[in-house]
């Protein structure tokens, strides 16, 4: 449905985007995921037409974009601060795109009630936006720009302004909604959790490029280079001639990956470490371990489970299938 | 794509013409006027200037009553601003609100409004001969450097004390109650802490006193009585009266150069203060406590509420009151036109023409100023284009308006150019002043629009022109209504400019009150007083305008 070729961006020698493509299949939702600064918003908003002078391609439905002007492209954007018209009300507001569509009035009412219902706000419609908390100002910008049936929705951290517990549950009613309807969207985020919650797939950016683009579980079971697996939270990465030592490794890379569940504390175990730390987190703990040749991993325990100390000698029983090798 | 390109800059350049041919070129004329003859260079203005020791006087006494101006002004404003800043009291932003009353009077209605108290027919004057029983009015305020101080003081107090109160409430308390833990109290806290903390405001606020005063011209040239000759006066004087013209351009140069000056260093101290570090806005206000609070509080708004309204209602008073009993006479009398009066039409027909110029001033100012404020501040703007054209657009504001008309009777008489005239040379003139102010106030609500919205409205399919219809438009609407009503309020009130510019069967409301006052006779007077009370009524109803829309906007965007 969308294809990005080859498009890079930047400014005074200053590279934003560096030769991205991407492939958006026609009703799933993907999800752009990075640090700040690492391109994200600008290959949104290079999609959605709001930057120019890019190389490379943007084509949609087999056709280029290049010429089409931002107003004719016929695209969603949620705005991270939602961007509302403040002169308007929320009915009107919602109204915009299907009014610039030239719809009939009553026809522009029916679509507008139905998406405020849609989002939970039925009732709202002649409220001003300025008497709005921020979450029912997040559904209003949701309708706003789905009303218009749009090709391609794009949302730009569009719960980044709202507190966790409301993110958490807003998030699961975003993708419910989005499907409901079965559009296409691209969704940009720097949280690893919202992006797994919505997510067909995910697009891991770092310094203006791809790292990864895979479903949720294929990216945290198998991120493909260190820096994906660190962005996710996976911090045990060994280099492979630590392992060698306790594990029959052909050479066939540098690194290896190993998933914290992975890491069994086994008393006939391969190999020996030291408990270096110790962290309560509620339902589990957080153990650091410190393997010599200064390699330190983690592991989790479950708080029902009787804890070591720190300083204790334990061992952990780790096999070939629980090393996950990493390109980069 | 391309026409689109060629259609905006077609609407940009608008403006830009209308400045060049309206502001620089009788500005260039000036300068070329008082600086070449007969194709050399010739100085001979500026040496009598320099040798005769006639403008070297006026030179001084302009400087001087501005600088005794600004320092009255302030030192009456401070204490004030102690207490705007400090205390809290019943209708304070009211009260503060309306200090702004004087901005919007034209200086003949203000000087009038002073001339119906302490003038030779003024309420004091006939109190004073009732009471004991004189011939002649014991107060001749007229041609003293008093009165002129006064009217200054009346003009000027709110722009110190809106500029100090402003700058004191963002700062914050602390310094000062460690100095007073450390025993610093009275004279010492106010010398070595309070007026240290306020002297970029205080500065800032003196600097742009002393450019009003002394571009003062209409309270000087009608309370001054031509005895009183300020670097305006004299310009006039010399360009209307002795048609000394090279001399007069002379005069105008050493002003524009005088006000270039103040207004660049006015912009640097501006900046001082806006990089100086503020604290967030705390409440520091409280309710005054003691008995000496309460006093001094109460002085300072009796001062306010004398300065502010006494003249105002004096004026009103005035104007219905013939041998102690009330009359509408003044007002018949408008309608008509005596024999042998100085007058070529009647003050009706100059009201009517008044309100017709303000009309099309306002058109005009609001369209080339909308336009211009997008130039300098529309989205999208490469940031050079603004630090070029903001100060451009603010000159006419930095130029007197004597110099401005001065500049059009010598620069627009020879076709094509030949608007002598011409009846629109006035609007032309009075939309030169007005520019600026509408600039000013769509200014900052072109720039507090978000990017994001034109983008929210590109995305949802609207055009650039839709956007700018169904978004922009809207939310700078509050702005140009305001700069509207500004533009309006100017034209009725112009005076300066006007003096040059207007001929005798096209006269306006301010220009009428001139001559009248200028007349012997109880009903001249008369008339000048009802006139005045009807312009003042006029620009009242616009400031009053100006302020609810203002107030009403805080906080809705």
């Amino acid at each position: 449905m969308l294809s990005v070729n080859d498009v890079s961006y930047g400014y005074d020698a200053h590279t934003v985007l560096d030769t991205i493509n991407l492939e958006v299949i026609e009703g799933e939702i993907i999800c752009l995921l990075g640090e700040s600064g690492s391109g994200k918003t600008t290959l949104l908003r290079v999609i959605a037409g709001l930057e120019t002078g890019y190389s490379g391609e943007v084509i949609v439905d087999g056709q280029t974009m290049e010429n089409v002007p931002i107003h004719q492209r016929g695209f969603g954007l949620m705005f991270q601060d939602f961007a509302l018209f403040p002169h308007m009300t929320v009915a009107q507001n919602v109204a915009f795109g299907l009014r610039m569509q030239g719809l009939p009035k009553n026809e522009q009412n029916r679509i507008v009630s139905e998406m405020l219902e849609l989002v939970g706000l039925d009732g709202y419609g002649n409220r001003s936006i300025d008497a709005l908390s921020g979450g029912q100002k997040q559904r209003v910008a949701l309708a706003r720009s789905l009303a218009p049936r749009p090709k391609l929705l794009m949302l730009d951290e569009p719960l980044g302004s709202l507190d966790a517990g409301l993110r958490e549950r807003l998030v699961i009613e975003l993708r419910d909604i989005i499907k409901q309807i079965g559009l296409t969207a691209i969704y940009v985020t720097h949280d690893q959790q919202e992006a797994y919650a919505i997510a067909d797939r995910i697009a891991v950016m770092n310094h203006g490029k791809i790292e990864q683009f895979d479903s949720p579980q294929a990216l945290y079971q198998r991120p493909e280079t260190a820096f994906v697996a660190r962005f996710l939270g996976l911090n045990n990465i060994v280099p492979a001639e630590f392992m060698r030592d306790y594990v029959q490794l052909e050479p066939s890379t540098d690194h290896y990956l190993i998933h914290p569940q992975s890491l069994v504390f086994d008393d006939n175990g391969n190999l020996a470490g030291k408990i270096t730390g110790i962290l309560f987190q509620g339902d589990r703990y957080r153990i650091e371990i410190s393997a010599g040749k200064g390699i330190d991993l983690t592991t989790y325990l479950s708080t029902t489970k009787n804890v070591p100390q720190i300083g204790d000698s334990v061992t952990l029983r780790i096999e070939k299938d629980d090393l996950h090798p990493l390109i980069r | 794509m391309r026409l689109h390109k060629l259609l905006w800059y077609g609407l940009m350049s608008v403006p830009l013409l209308f400045l060049a041919i309206f502001f620089f070129y009788p500005l260039i004329s000036i300068f070329s006027f008082s600086l070449i003859d007969n194709g050399a260079i010739d100085l001979s203005g500026f040496v009598t200037l320099v040798t005769r020791p006639l403008y070297r006087e006026t030179l001084l006494r302009t400087t001087w009553q501005a600088t005794l101006s600004t320092l009255l002004t302030i030192g009456l404003a401070l204490p004030a601003a102690y207490v705007f800043t400090r205390y809290q009291f019943r209708g304070k932003s009211l009260l503060l609100s309306l200090t702004t009353l004087p901005f919007v009077l034209p200086t003949v209605v203000v000087a009038t409004a002073f001339m119906a108290i302490v003038g030779p027919r003024g309420f004091l004057n006939e109190w004073l001969m009732q009471l004991f029983a004189l011939d002649e009015a014991p107060i001749q305020l007229r041609g003293t450097l008093a009165i002129i101080l006064i009217v200054h003081v009346f003009y000027n107090y709110a722009i110190a004390l809106r500029m100090i109160t402003g700058y004191w409430s963002n700062q914050s308390t602390n310094i000062e109650e460690a100095a007073q833990v450390l025993g610093a109290k009275g004279f010492n806290l106010w010398w070595s802490i309070r007026l240290p903390i306020l002297r970029p405001a205080i500065l800032a606020a003196s600097v742009l006193v002393f450019i009003f005063t002394f571009t003062s011209f209409g309270v000087i040239l009608i309370l001054g009585d031509l005895q009183f000759m300020t670097l305006e006066v004299q310009i006039y004087y010399q360009a209307r009266n002795l048609f000394n013209l090279p001399l007069a351009a002379a005069l105008s140069l050493v002003q524009i150069m005088t006000m270039l000056l103040m207004m660049i260093f006015y912009t640097w101290l501006q900046k001082n203060i806006a990089t100086s570090n503020l604290q967030s806005a705390k409440q520091v206000a409280r309710p005054v406590k003691t008995t000496g609070e309460r006093i001094f509080l109460a002085a300072n708004l009796l001062f306010i509420v004398i300065l502010l309204f006494t003249p105002l209602l004096a004026l009103i008073a005035r104007s219905f009151i013939q041998d102690g009993t009330f009359t509408l006479d003044y007002y018949r009398a408008l309608g008509e036109l005596d024999d042998g009066s100085v007058l070529a039409i009647t003050p009706l027909a100059a009201t009517i023409n008044s309100f017709r110029i303000a009309s099309i001033t306002t058109i005009a100012a609001v369209i080339l100023g909308l336009i211009s404020a997008y130039l300098i501040g529309g989205h999208n703007r490469p940031k050079w284009i603004s630090q070029i054209f903001d100060p451009v657009f603010m000159l006419p504001l930095a130029t007197s308006a004597v110099t401005l008309g001065f500049g059009f009777t010598i620069a627009l008489d020879e076709p094509p150019l030949d608007l002598r005239a011409s009846w629109w040379i006035i609007p032309i003139a009075h939309t030169l002043v007005a520019i600026p102010f509408v600039v000013r106030s769509v200014l900052p609500a072109i720039r507090a629009i978000p990017e994001n919205l034109y983008e929210a409205g590109a995305v949802l399919g609207a055009n650039p022109f839709t956007t700018w219809r169904l978004i922009e438009l809207p939310l700078i609407s509050r702005g140009l209504i305001v700069g509207a009503t500004f533009a309006f309020t100017i034209s009725m009130g112009e005076f300066g400019a006007s003096l040059f510019v207007v001929r005798s069967n096209s006269s306006t409301m301010p220009l009428v009150i001139y001559r009248l006052l200028g007349q012997p006779g109880l009903n001249n007077y008369g008339q000048a007083l009802a006139m005045s009370s009807l312009l003042m009524l006029v620009c009242m109803v616009s400031f009053i305008a100006i302020e609810r829309i203002r107030t009403s906007g805080i906080g809705e965007f």
